[in-house]
């Protein structure tokens, strides 16, 4: 059904891309989201990436494919926003940070704030991969297909992907428990 | 090991799935855009106009094979002779492989500019439409995009604004004095040449170009590019291409060099471009390295690195 839909949009229907965009726009500003940590921007990555994928979709060969291929526009297009966003970082409008996902099992380790501040700060790529891992997912094979890299490749990335969280959580872990050592 | 586990766990209930909703709005703008977007064909060249019409690119067509199979024949013909009369023959660009099937292939073979994503490595770019220069690039890992066949675009947006980077080469004779105005004849077709004639010197060419008050340019310097010498100056473009000529239906073109080989546009506004320009050997080549003010420092640096892995085969 979605390979004929997206055969049709290849022919220039407009119709079925929009239905395919419909069906696909929560999925993927899920993905934006997380990769930005900001609605606005993850808003017009959804947007950015859903009229490049309408003008280059005729590139795409395989239309089974085009999931992947789709999360790879998006993924890029994020990349472009974050970047954007360094022009005007004062205005961001951050996510709200008491999320509903296992509060507890942060809580006992390091605060939601620290976690989200960690994350802010490593670059976009980064963010990229540990949202398709940690999100989605995916396995390092299908992070390879959407990044349309080698899965060792893939592999490589999300590991220091983890080591760069690892270290952020740790130096930001580390002066708190300092002032917490004093103060006791 | 602890601490890695701890990580990974904390990160699968930071990014843990929640119910995400995209506002109407955005898929609503999404289709207002795409009604007055058009497709691009499956082979798109971003940065490149179509060289020649369907025609005559039917008849080039036709043209190199004759060439080749009348290459071929000379070739074979001339070493079937006894005196190995092959190599008292003019080389031409199509017969410098030896016709015999059973040689093997050398290790070291760099593999054309392909279209679209390109894996790190060295890839080999003709960019001249009539000259067998070659020219092989180092590109580095991230996602840039090969634009055969003679430009790369970045990772970021490809060469495109408002933060994109690009780098490509040219060839050129001539330069339009009002590069948004390039369309002379009014027919709306390209490749024109431009109404600046250009002496043959790298100097010639970096004179005119400074010159030129339709755009800023930097005072031109001491440069290389593979070795061989010449000028690089920086060209700072209009700030917004809207409103210039445009041909195929393709949006505003802004064409700071005329004629086929020089067939390189304004990629968006405020489009800076370095432009190197080298003497080969008697061919002037043009490098463009083209960025905007929002290319972050990790883009232009790796395009610098691209200039400068460039090996250059006259």
């Amino acid at each position: 059904m979605d390979r004929d839909l997206v055969e049709q949009a290849q022919r220039g229907d407009q119709e079925a891309f929009a239905v395919l965009a419909r069906s696909r726009g929560d999925a993927l500003f899920g993905i934006a989201r997380r990769i930005l940590r900001d609605v606005s921007l993850a808003e017009d990555a959804v947007q950015q990436a859903l009229v490049i994928a309408w003008r280059e979709l005729r590139s795409l060969r395989d239309p089974d494919r085009f999931d992947a291929w789709l999360q790879r526009t998006l993924v890029h297009a994020c990349y472009a926003e974050a970047r954007r966003k360094r022009a005007w970082t004062a205005n961001i409008r951050a996510l709200p940070i008491d999320g509903p996902a296992g509060p507890d099992e942060l809580a006992s380790l390091v605060t939601r704030d620290e976690v989200e501040r960690g994350f802010r700060r490593l670059p976009p790529e980064q963010r990229a991969i540990l949202v398709l891992h940690h999100y989605l997912g995916l396995d390092s094979n299908e992070i390879g297909e959407v990044l349309d890299i080698h899965a060792g490749t893939a592999r490589s990335r999300l590991h220091y992907a983890h080591r760069a969280m690892r270290a952020l959580l740790e130096a930001d872990a580390r002066p708190t428990a300092a002032a917490r050592g004093r103060s006791s | 090991m602890k601490a890695r586990i701890d990580t990974e766990r904390i990160l699968d209930a930071y990014l843990a799935p929640e119910a995400d909703r995209l506002a109407d709005r955005v898929i609503d703008a999404v289709l207002a855009d795409i009604a007055r977007t058009p497709q691009r064909r499956a082979l798109r060249v971003p940065w490149r106009f179509p060289l020649m019409p369907a025609l005559s690119r039917a008849t080039g067509v036709a043209v190199v094979a004759l060439v080749v199979v009348v290459g071929a024949g000379t070739l074979v013909y001339l070493n079937s002779k006894p005196d190995g009369g092959g190599s008292q023959g003019t080389p031409l660009p199509t017969a410098t492989p030896t016709p015999a099937p059973t040689v093997a292939p050398t290790a070291a073979v760099i593999p054309p500019l392909p279209e679209g994503t390109l894996a790190a490595g060295t890839y080999r770019l003709r960019p001249l439409s009539s000259e067998t220069m070659t020219i092989d690039v180092t590109v580095p890992d991230g996602g840039w995009v090969g634009g055969p066949p003679n430009a790369i675009g970045g990772p970021v947006g490809d060469s495109n604004g408002p933060n994109g980077v690009g780098v490509a080469f040219l060839k050129a004779q001539t330069i339009n004095s009002d590069p948004c105005h390039w369309d002379k004849d009014g027919s709306g077709s390209a490749p024109q040449e431009g109404d600046i004639e250009v002496g043959p010197t790298v100097d010639d060419l970096v004179e005119a170009l400074a010159a030129n008050a339709s755009y800023e340019s930097t005072t031109p310097v001491e440069a290389t590019l593979g070795g061989y010498s010449g000028k690089r100056l920086e060209l700072q473009l209009v700030p917004d291409p809207s409103g210039c000529d445009t041909f195929s239906g393709e949006g505003d073109q802004y064409f700071v060099f005329g004629g086929r080989d020089g067939g390189q546009f304004a990629q968006g506004g405020a489009n800076t471009w370095q432009v190197t320009i080298v003497d080969v050997e008697g061919t002037r080549l043009i490098a463009v390295l083209m960025a905007y003010e929002e290319t972050s420092a990790a883009d232009l640096s790796a395009a610098q690195g691209i200039l400068e892995s460039v090996v250059i085969t006259p």
